[in-house]
């Protein structure tokens, strides 16, 4: 990617010296409004809460204080056990419905599958049109169990109709008839077929899957919302959604009640939410450098038309 | 054929069987939703020993109790009902998962003959007035908790900075009373605001109209009973006073500049810049305050207490049609709402862990009490008959008592207002709240220039007719109730 861009502004600016120190100016200033709201959250993260009340957010803070750490590492066994639910479900999750979708746009992409067309407009009518919540949320309860589980977590996302008609047109174009045809008469069955070839072929697109997959997983919050109220199984975006979403709620009813402001009282403060973020972000901030490679290789295969 | 017949025998056999392994004295597991902090971690230690009280008292029942956060309660519950799955008590309020909607929607069960049957106790505590306060046409979908029945609203004031510059504040009656204190403070402590005025939570409360639409809706009573006219609130004399008033403040600098864009009104009480904010009052208002914020705080009382349909209809338990045991669900929340032990193991947790009695009716914190902490005891019922944390005033319930009966009950208590006909006007309407009340409230605009606007544009969505049919639905149910 940085060599697309990095091409691009040298085709803008051309490639002397002004262009280059330009081109430079150019990406400093990208990293930096990058950079800048995370340089903000950590400083907030280690601020003392009045001087925040007073001077409101500041890059360094005004007053240092390790408070909002403290308040939240009394509660690190629960997001201890939150990471190991979220690492778990994007692992599992990831798998799984990468594992679906290959499979179900296979078919769909093979010229001898008779109802391939059935089969597409199946997937592609669950895109138009959807049940609605409580259809679903009937289907996730009463039909498939999906309460205070581990499935709970990940299989209403499993399926998904667009990476479907992603992968069915990866494998049209990228998937040789010769290959199968060849595969066949050397006496390979179809699940052979799939398992040694397709897949190797089709690595780009699965790993694309993959990745989006691992996106949706780790930030997801609504499943845990509507299915899940024992805290054993609450993830890393729960726990924050839960402490956001409570104190907008009672802000906005405060005039209302004699309770509001009392319990508001109560909740974190802004503090300790930056420093419950920071929390859930780091681990992944530092193991970023370590799987770095692999996604740039990743990303660089799909680029090359072999 | 033959292994049909055989196949078709066996199945109604199986089906027989099952069905007459269900024996008569079956427990009844009764699962209950709650809005609060979240799941307690010690939630299951009390459930059993709930159940084993009950169970000794004759309940042949379980109770599962489930607790959902303030954000996350209305969402849960409104999917939970639309879905039909099964529960037997929710708390509902108008203010979430609203009582109104689901009781038109026909999600609770009417609870006047489950009340008279299993419950006359409770109905006893609660009295005539407050339990139709919270009818829909005569009936009772949702029981209300005993606590405070009324409200009133006034100023909490800094304790310590009265002292320190002895401020005389006896006499103040009104909000104009508190203007020399305002500068006073204004003068003598840069740092801080004088009054606190922000986005809904602003001295706007001292006009205590009796809202009949909806919090956001200015078409309202009196709240002293004059008649039964309604009032469009911007052309009331009060509203343009107190917005005058508002405005005088702001100009001399008594409110902060930015105060019409700010949401959050905590930041600033945690961080001690506030002398003086409006609140709603009750007695002990002040303790609970100075208790919570750790600075010294005192009321003040500017308007008399007011039974409305706001307070009957801010806590209550209802049963939902979808249960299985809707007598057994009454009879354990009459049990729940008398009898003195169990609602505080509820409230409170296990005694010896999660609290300790310091005397009779007085607790404090026990060693595992944050493994089981609900602080929601105005949803639990009873509050009359619940211990009292040894920071309290230990008066407390007395003086709620005879707050409840000083309070003048509203004529309007039990009349609401069927919003079909005016949906537009009522969303349309909600917009101009939006557009106009922050800067009206909080002084930030002159109410000279701006409430004429504001009732222009209102007149323009038709907040006459609003008015017209609200005026109508409310005659014609007084008309009922009379007759």
């Amino acid at each position: 990617m940085k060599n697309a861009a990095s091409s691009v502004t040298v085709s803008l600016l051309g490639s002397g010296r002004v262009g280059q120190i330009a081109s430079h100016i150019i990406f400093v200033i990208v990293c930096v409004i990058c950079l800048y709201p995370l340089a903000l959250v950590i400083g907030i993260s280690f601020s003392d809460e009045s001087a925040i009340a007073i001077h409101g957010f500041k890059l360094l803070p005004s007053k240092a204080s390790l408070v909002a750490y403290d308040f939240v590492l009394k509660q690190s066994d629960a997001i201890a056990r939150a990471y190991v639910i979220t690492i778990i479900v994007t692992g599992l999750g990831t798998f799984l419905s990468t594992l679906v979708i290959a499979l179900y746009a296979y078919p769909l992409s093979r010229k001898d599958f008779a109802q391939r067309k059935f089969f597409s407009f199946i997937a592609f009518f669950t895109m138009l049109f959807s049940g609605g919540l409580v259809p679903w949320y009937m289907v996730c309860v009463f039909l498939l169990h999906l309460r205070n589980n581990l499935w709970a977590l990940f299989l209403p996302y499993t399926m998904n109709a667009w990476y479907v008609l992603i992968m069915r047109t990866f494998y049209k174009t990228n998937v040789p008839d010769s290959i199968i045809e060849s595969a066949r008469m050397d006496g390979a069955g179809e699940y052979t077929i799939f398992f040694r070839i397709i897949v190797s072929l089709a690595k780009p697109g699965l790993a694309t899957i993959a990745l989006f997959n691992t996106i949706v997983f780790w930030n997801d919050w609504w499943l845990p919302l509507m299915l899940v109220n024992d805290p054993a199984w609450f993830n890393l975006q729960y726990l924050m959604y839960r402490v956001q979403v409570n104190i907008q709620y009672l802000s906005s009813m405060a005039g209302n009640t004699n309770v509001a402001g009392e319990i508001l009282r109560r909740l974190p403060s802004r503090t300790a939410q930056m420093a419950m973020c920071i929390l859930s972000i780091g681990p992944i901030v530092l193991a970023y450098p370590f799987f770095q490679k692999y996604f740039v290789k990743g990303i660089t295969i799909g680029s090359l038309k072999e | 054929m033959k292994r049909v017949i055989v196949f078709s025998l066996l199945v109604v056999m199986a089906i027989v069987l099952v069905s007459c392994g269900r024996a008569k004295g079956e427990k009844a597991e009764l699962i209950w939703y709650f809005i609060g902090n979240g799941p307690q971690k010690d939630v299951d230690k009390v459930e059993a020993a709930v159940d084993k009280y009950i169970q000794g008292k004759g309940l042949n029942a379980t109770v599962k109790l489930v607790c959902f956060d303030w954000g996350a309660y209305d969402t849960k519950m409104q999917t939970i009902i639309a879905s039909g799955e099964p529960f037997d008590i929710a708390f509902t309020a108008v203010w979430t998962n609203n009582y109104r909607n689901n009781a038109g929607r026909g999600a609770f069960l009417p609870l006047n003959d489950l009340l008279t049957k299993y419950a006359p106790k409770t109905k006893a505590a609660l009295g005539a007035d407050f339990l139709a306060g919270s009818a829909i046409d005569g009936v009772n979908y949702g029981i209300p908790a005993n606590k405070e029945k009324a409200h009133n609203w006034g100023f909490i004031v800094r304790k310590d900075l009265v002292a320190k510059y002895t401020m005389d504040l006896s006499g103040v009656k009104k909000i104009e009373d508190m203007e020399p204190f305002l500068k006073t403070i204004k003068d003598k402590e840069p740092g801080m605001y004088p009054l606190e005025a922000c986005v809904g939570e602003s001295p706007r409360f001292f006009l205590d109209f009796d809202k009949l639409v909806d919090d956001d809706i200015p078409i309202s009573l009196y709240s002293d009973n004059r008649d039964s006219k309604v009032v469009f609130e911007l052309e009331a004399p009060e509203t343009m006073a107190l917005y005058r008033t508002m405005h005088k403040y702001y100009t001399a600098g008594y409110v902060r500049k930015d105060a019409a864009t700010i949401t959050d009104f905590n930041a600033d009480e945690k961080a001690g810049l506030i002398f003086a904010a409006a609140k709603s009052l009750k007695p002990g208002k002040d303790a609970e305050m100075t208790n919570q914020t750790g600075q010294q705080w005192m009321q003040i009382d500017i308007t008399p207490p007011v039974m409305s349909n706001r307070e009957t209809t801010g806590s209550m338990q209802a049963i939902s049609r979808t249960s299985k045991h809707p007598e057994v669900a009454m009879q354990f929340l009459d049990m729940f709402n008398t009898d003195k032990y169990l609602n505080n193991l509820i409230n409170f947790g296990i005694e010896g862990s999660h609290y300790v009695k310091v005397s009779d009716n007085v607790i404090k914190a026990g060693p595992q009490n944050d493994q089981y902490n609900p602080q929601t005891g105005w949803m639990f019922g009873n509050q009359f008959i619940n211990y009292l944390w040894s920071n309290e005033d230990p008066q407390k319930w007395d003086k709620f008592l005879a707050y409840n009966k000083a309070a003048l009950p509203l004529k309007s208590l039990g009349f609401s207002f069927d919003p079909a006909p005016m949906k537009t006007q009522i969303a349309t309407a909600k917009n101009l709240w939006k557009e106009f009340t922050p800067s009206l409230e909080t002084g930030t605009v002159d109410p000279d220039k701006v409430i004429p606007q504001a009732i222009a544009k209102y007149k323009a969505i038709g907040i006459n007719d609003l008015k017209a049919e609200v005026q109508k639905q409310y005659d014609a149910w007084l008309a009922k109730r009379k007759g």
